[in-house]
């Protein structure tokens, strides 16, 4: 119930920002009435999404065949707001896609076109001035909370690596992780000798 | 859940003559047509359309599928069928009753969905269709009402291309105790106060709560749907139990 609730209320901001804009429809077409299927790894939801022509359809939880499957954690999916990041991610292994990566594509690219001009859709309600008045302050507000935010992330950072010592820095872990890599090698190694030798104890 | 050896079957929880339970149900829905989507929203408190959404998503239906959203009354499952068969596809929309079936046209043409939906007045028991028709077939609230429902699944079964789905949406057992109670409650008290308030008419939703408690439960559902034909059957409980969707594929 908790997946269909879900499903709801992204298909009505989907298509809240399909009638915003306009753009979108013409992105869209092309995928008309082809299904894109999404797997949320982190989540363990699968769901898809079609568009018609008229609207665009979330089906969750999905239980068909789609056009095109991508299961991945929930920070990965959001990344592909940027298409460029799509084979760079499959890359990396952390998405896999099945079937028509041009589908997924499409939305990516989709994603990346929408592009709302708030102030005018406000504008009908309150008025130009006003409009624009809010749409540059909410701007401001958006971009002094990413600053505070990274500000805050810095800080954190320092004090959990640098003072209080509880987290490690990304070039120790980088390190470590190396150390780790070598040992598994010099196991699997060891591991294959051992084989050898039991197999040479077997035949003697 | 067949019809007693005498002839007789319910309706709620009276006991009436076989032949004549059709039309009686009938004269529920006639009466209650003109209120029926107002009265789903107060009664189900909205969540009703949340139930169809995941009907919908289970159904695996795709461009150019042959639907039947049979006892598809006002037409709620029909409106998103529609355009996800798009205009390859076809919707039909099945109900017994032509009161409601004139309630689903109006609302569905002034949506603007036109082209792609036909509109059959049927008993489902003995559907008009010939054999491997339809890739979906979906009955949503409509199975506790018809007479002989051992019939009209296998009816459905007929109908149905290899490699289709049924999806059953049905009021159903809750086994949570506590929410059972609450349940009843709200049924059989509040329900048909709710349904004269606004549709001046107590029985018919008195007749829904009572048609609800005979209806059979999840297990013995899917057992029916196994004895039609129907394979890889299962069912999911929505709302503790309140409601399941039953499902069956036909190969």
């Amino acid at each position: 119930m908790l997946a269909s609730l879900l499903g709801a209320v992204l298909e009505t901001a989907l298509n809240k920002g399909l009638k915003l804009s306009p753009e979108l429809k013409h992105v869209l077409s092309k995928g008309q009435h082809k299904v894109l299927s999404v797997d949320i790894r982190d989540q363990n939801t699968c769901l898809a999404v079609t568009y018609t022509g008229i609207n665009i359809h979330v089906l969750c939880p999905f239980d068909g065949e789609a056009d095109c499957s991508i299961s991945a954690d929930l920070p990965t999916l959001l990344e592909l707001k940027d298409p460029s990041q799509l084979t760079a991610l499959i890359r990396q292994d952390k998405l896999d896609l099945e079937g028509d990566l041009a589908l997924a594509q499409l939305y990516s690219n989709a994603l990346a076109t929408l592009d709302i001009d708030w102030a005018e859709h406000l504008a009908k309600y309150v008025g130009d001035g006003p409009a624009q008045v809010a749409v540059d302050a909410f701007h401001k507000l958006a971009h002094r909370a990413k600053q505070d935010g990274q500000v805050a992330k810095a800080t954190l950072t320092g004090l959990f690596q640098d003072e209080l010592k509880v987290a490690p820095h990304p070039l120790e872990f980088q390190q470590f992780k190396q150390q780790v890599r070598t040992l598994n090698n010099q196991v699997e190694s060891l591991n294959q000798r051992l084989s050898a030798l039991l197999q040479q104890n077997k035949g003697n | 859940m067949k019809e007693s050896q005498d002839n007789t079957t319910h309706f709620g929880y009276k006991t009436v003559e076989t032949d004549k339970k059709a039309s009686m149900v009938a004269d529920v829905f006639h009466s209650v047509a003109a209120k029926y989507d107002i009265m789903n929203d107060l009664m189900s408190f909205g969540i009703h359309r949340l139930w169809k959404r995941q009907t919908i998503a289970c159904s695996g239906v795709r461009a150019g599928h042959k639907v039947l959203d049979l006892a598809g009354g006002t037409g709620d499952l029909t409106a998103r069928f529609s355009e996800l068969v798009g205009d390859k596809g076809q919707v039909v929309l099945g109900d017994i009753n032509d009161s409601m079936l004139k309630v689903g046209r109006e609302k569905l043409r002034d949506s603007g969905l036109v082209g792609n939906i036909e509109y059959v007045q049927m008993n489902a028991e003995m559907l008009p269709f010939d054999d491997n028709t339809f890739d979906v077939i979906t009955i949503a609230f409509g199975l506790r009402n018809v007479t002989d429902k051992d019939k009209a699944l296998r009816s459905m079964y007929r109908v149905l291309k290899p490699g289709g789905r049924l999806l059953v949406l049905e009021f159903s057992k809750t086994d949570n105790e506590a929410l059972a109670k609450l349940y009843d409650m709200y049924s059989f008290t509040l329900l048909p106060a709710m349904g004269k308030l606004v549709a001046n008419d107590s029985e018919s939703y008195r007749y829904l709560a009572e048609s609800i408690r005979m209806h059979p439960d999840q297990e013995t559902l899917k057992s029916m749907m196994d004895e039609a034909g129907f394979e890889q059957t299962d069912y999911q409980n929505m709302t503790g139990g309140i409601v399941a969707l039953h499902r069956g594929f036909k190969f």
